[in-house]
C-alpha cells in the first residue's frame, strides 16, 4: 500500500553532517531498505554507492528516509581516479548534487581505474605503483576535491595481478597520495589481507606503515578462496562474513588508528539484516576493547 | 610501458578472450597462471555489466529465455561498453542492437519490446519533479490557456509500435495467457511513474499525437495539430485523463 508521498522530500536538502554517534556502520542495499529504515538499529551510520542514486524515484526516496535516521557515507565506485583520462565532469556534477542534498560525513572512491578511452568497465582495476601513476592519481584526486569543494577519502584496492616494476610499495603509494593531495585514506582491512595473500607480503607491516593521521574510514568484508592449479587466490567478493584472520588484522588496526568509522560491506548473496548487524556489533566490541569508543578526529 | 597504454591494453583483454603478450610481459609472474588471474577481472567485468543490463529486461527474458538474452547482452557489452561510471541508464540503445542482432531476426517485435523496457527503466530512475495539480491548472486564466506551455514530466515517455506490445507484455506477465497474434495491429503506449511505480498504459493514436505535439508547441497549437489529423480527437477527456495520471510538469519549478 502506497502512502501519500510528498515528492518535495526528494528535493529538500539535509542539514550538515555531524560525526556518527558510534563508529560502526553498514552498507544500505536494496534488500535492506524496508528493514533498515523501519527498525531502530544500533548503528552509527549507513553507506551507499552514490552512482545508484544519481537518478530520482524510489532509490532517492529511500536514501532520504535513511538520511533522516542516520549519518551517511557516500562511497563512489565510478570516479576512476587512476585513469589517465581526467575524471568525468558529468559524473562529478551528479556526485556534487547528491553531496549537497544528502550532506554525507565522508565521501570516498578508490585507488584504481575503470575507464579507458570511451569505455567504463565498472570494475576496480589494478594500477602499477610508479611515479607516473602517483602523479596521474593525484591529479584526479585534486580535480575531484576542487570540484566537490571538500576532502575525499581514497581506498586501497584488492588486486589479482601485480606489475613487475613498481617504484614503491602499495602502502608508500597510498601515504604519498594522501600527502600530495591532502586526501584521507579509506583503509580496507580485508583488501590488505587479500593483497598480502595474493602478492606475498606482510599485512601487518602494511598497517604499521600507513600514516595514522591520514585514515578517515575503515572497511571490513568477506572474501572468497578460489583454488586453481593447487594454489589459492583470494577474491574480494563481499558475499560472506568477515574472516577470523581479517578480524585479527582489524584489531591490530584499531589499536593503531583508534575508533575510526568502520563499515561492514556486503554486496551479494545478501544475508538477513540481523547477520549484518551482528558483524557490526563484533566490530564495535573490538573498538570498545582496544580504543576509546569516540571518533578521535573530525572526518569531513 | 606508459600508464595510458597499460590501460588501453588491459581494457582490450577485458573485452576479448585473447592474452595481450606485451601486457603479460610487464605483469608479475605467480604460481597461478596469468590467464586465471585475468579471468577474475574478466568475470567481474562481464558478469557485473551483464547482470546490471539483463535485470532491466525481464520481459525479453520471458520471450527469449535467459541464455538467449545473456548471449545478446554479452555481444552488446563487447560492442558497446558503458561510457559512464553510472550504469543506471546503460543500455539506452540496446533496442537498436536487438534490431540488428541476426539470431533474433525471426522475432521482429523484439526490438520494440526492448525499447519499452528501456523507457520503463528511464521512467523508474527519472529525476523527481512536481506534477501540475488541478488547482494549478484552474489558476491559469482562460485567455492564457492557448499559449500555455504544458510540458511532460521527466518520467513520462511515449512509444508507438507496429506490433501489439501491450498484448505481448500482458502475455509475458501472465503464464496462463495464450500467445497473442503478433499481426493483430500496432499500439501506442504511455510509460509514466506514479508514486514511484512505473505504469504502462495503452493510449489512442490521437492521444499519442497530442502528447507528442505538446513537447514542441503550446497547448492551443498542439490541439489544432491533433484535430487536423484526427477530427474526432476528444481534447477534454484526454486532458482529464492526463491530469489524473499527473503527466504534466508544474511550471516555474524544478
Amino acid at each position: 500500500m502506497v502512502t501519500r508521498i510528498n515528492h518535495e522530500n526528494n528535493l529538500n536538502k539535509f542539514p550538515p553532517a555531524t560525526l556518527p554517534s558510534q563508529p560502526v556502520g553498514i552498507g544500505l542495499r536494496y534488500p535492506y531498505y524496508k528493514d533498515a529504515l523501519e527498525t531502530d538499529l544500533e548503528l552509527g551510520w549507513l553507506e551507499v554507492h552514490p552512482e545508484n542514486y544519481f537518478g530520482g524515484g524510489t532509490h532517492r526516496h529511500f536514501l532520504s528516509e535513511a538520511r533522516k535516521k542516520y549519518q551517511l557515507s557516500l562511497h563512489g565506485v565510478g570516479l576512476s581516479l587512476g585513469s589517465t583520462d581526467p575524471v568525468s565532469e558529468t559524473h562529478l556534477q551528479s556526485f556534487k548534487e547528491l553531496i549537497e542534498i544528502f550532506q554525507p560525513f565522508n565521501v570516498s572512491d578508490h585507488a584504481s581505474w575503470s575507464a579507458s578511452g570511451n569505455a567504463h568497465l565498472n570494475d576496480l582495476l589494478p594500477l602499477p605503483y610508479t611515479h607516473e601513476t602517483l602523479d596521474t592519481l593525484c591529479l584526479n584526486i585534486t580535480r575531484t576535491q576542487e570540484f566537490l569543494g571538500r576532502k575525499i577519502l581514497v581506498e586501497n584496492p584488492s588486486t589479482y595481478v601485480a606489475f613487475a616494476e613498481n617504484d614503491m610499495t602499495e602502502y608508500q603509494f597510498m601515504n604519498r597520495a594522501a600527502e600530495m593531495t591532502g586526501c584521507g585514506l579509506l583503509l580496507d582491512i580485508n583488501n590488505i589481507y587479500v593483497q598480502a595473500h595474493n602478492h606475498g607480503y606482510d599485512a601487518w607491516e602494511y598497517i604499521e606503515n600507513i600514516n595514522t593521521r591520514h585514515v578517515g574510514e575503515m572497511h571490513l568484508a568477506g572474501h572468497s578462496e578460489h583454488k586453481t592449479t593447487g594454489k589459492t587466490i583470494l577474491i574480494d567478493t563481499h558475499n560472506r562474513p568477515v574472516r577470523g584472520e581479517v578480524w585479527d588484522l582489524y584489531e591490530f588496526a584499531v589499536r593503531r588508528f583508534g575508533a575510526i568509522p568502520t563499515l561492514i560491506e556486503w554486496d551479494q548473496d545478501f544475508p538477513t539484516l540481523d547477520i549484518l548487524v551482528a558483524e557490526a556489533d563484533k566490530a564495535r566490541a573490538i573498538i570498545r576493547n582496544f580504543a576509546e569508543e569516540r571518533i578521535p578526529h573530525a572526518a569531513e | 610501458m606508459r600508464l595510458n597504454e597499460i590501460q588501453t591494453r588491459f581494457k582490450g583483454m577485458m573485452l576479448a578472450p585473447e592474452t595481450d603478450d606485451a601486457l603479460a610481459d610487464i605483469l608479475e609472474t605467480s604460481d597461478i597462471p596469468l590467464t586465471r588471474r585475468m579471468d577474475v577481472y574478466r568475470n567481474n567485468v562481464m558478469s557485473g555489466l551483464g547482470n546490471a543490463l539483463s535485470a532491466n529486461f525481464p520481459l525479453l527474458e520471458k520471450l527469449v529465455g535467459r541464455d538467449f538474452l545473456s548471449s545478446m547482452v554479452r555481444a552488446y557489452i563487447v560492442a558497446h561498453p558503458p561510457t559512464s561510471g553510472c550504469l543506471t541508464f546503460y543500455g539506452h540503445d540496446f533496442d537498436q542492437f536487438v534490431a540488428d542482432f541476426s539470431p533474433a531476426a525471426h522475432l521482429p517485435y523484439l526490438a520494440d519490446m526492448a525499447k519499452l523496457e528501456i523507457l520503463g527503466n528511464q521512467s523508474y530512475h527519472a529525476k523527481d519533479d512536481e506534477a501540475l495539480s488541478a488547482q494549478n491548472l484552474a489558476d491559469i486564466p482562460a485567455d492564457r490557456l492557448e499559449e500555455l506551455e504544458l510540458k511532460l514530466r521527466e518520467s513520462v515517455y511515449l512509444l508507438q509500435s507496429p506490433w501489439p506490445l501491450h498484448a505481448i507484455r500482458a502475455y509475458c506477465l501472465d503464464d496462463k495467457m495464450n500467445a497473442p497474434d503478433i499481426h493483430s495491429g500496432g499500439t501506442c503506449l504511455l510509460v509514466h511513474r506514479l508514486h514511484f511505480d512505473v505504469e504502462i498504459v495503452e493510449i489512442s493514436v490521437d492521444e499519442y499525437k497530442f502528447l507528442n505535439a505538446l513537447k514542441a508547441q503550446p497547448l492551443g497549437q498542439a490541439v489544432v495539430e491533433t484535430l487536423t489529423t484526427y477530427p474526432d480527437f476528444d481534447f477534454e477527456n484526454t486532458l482529464q485523463r492526463c491530469m489524473k495520471l499527473q503527466l504534466f510538469l508544474k511550471p516555474g519549478k524544478n
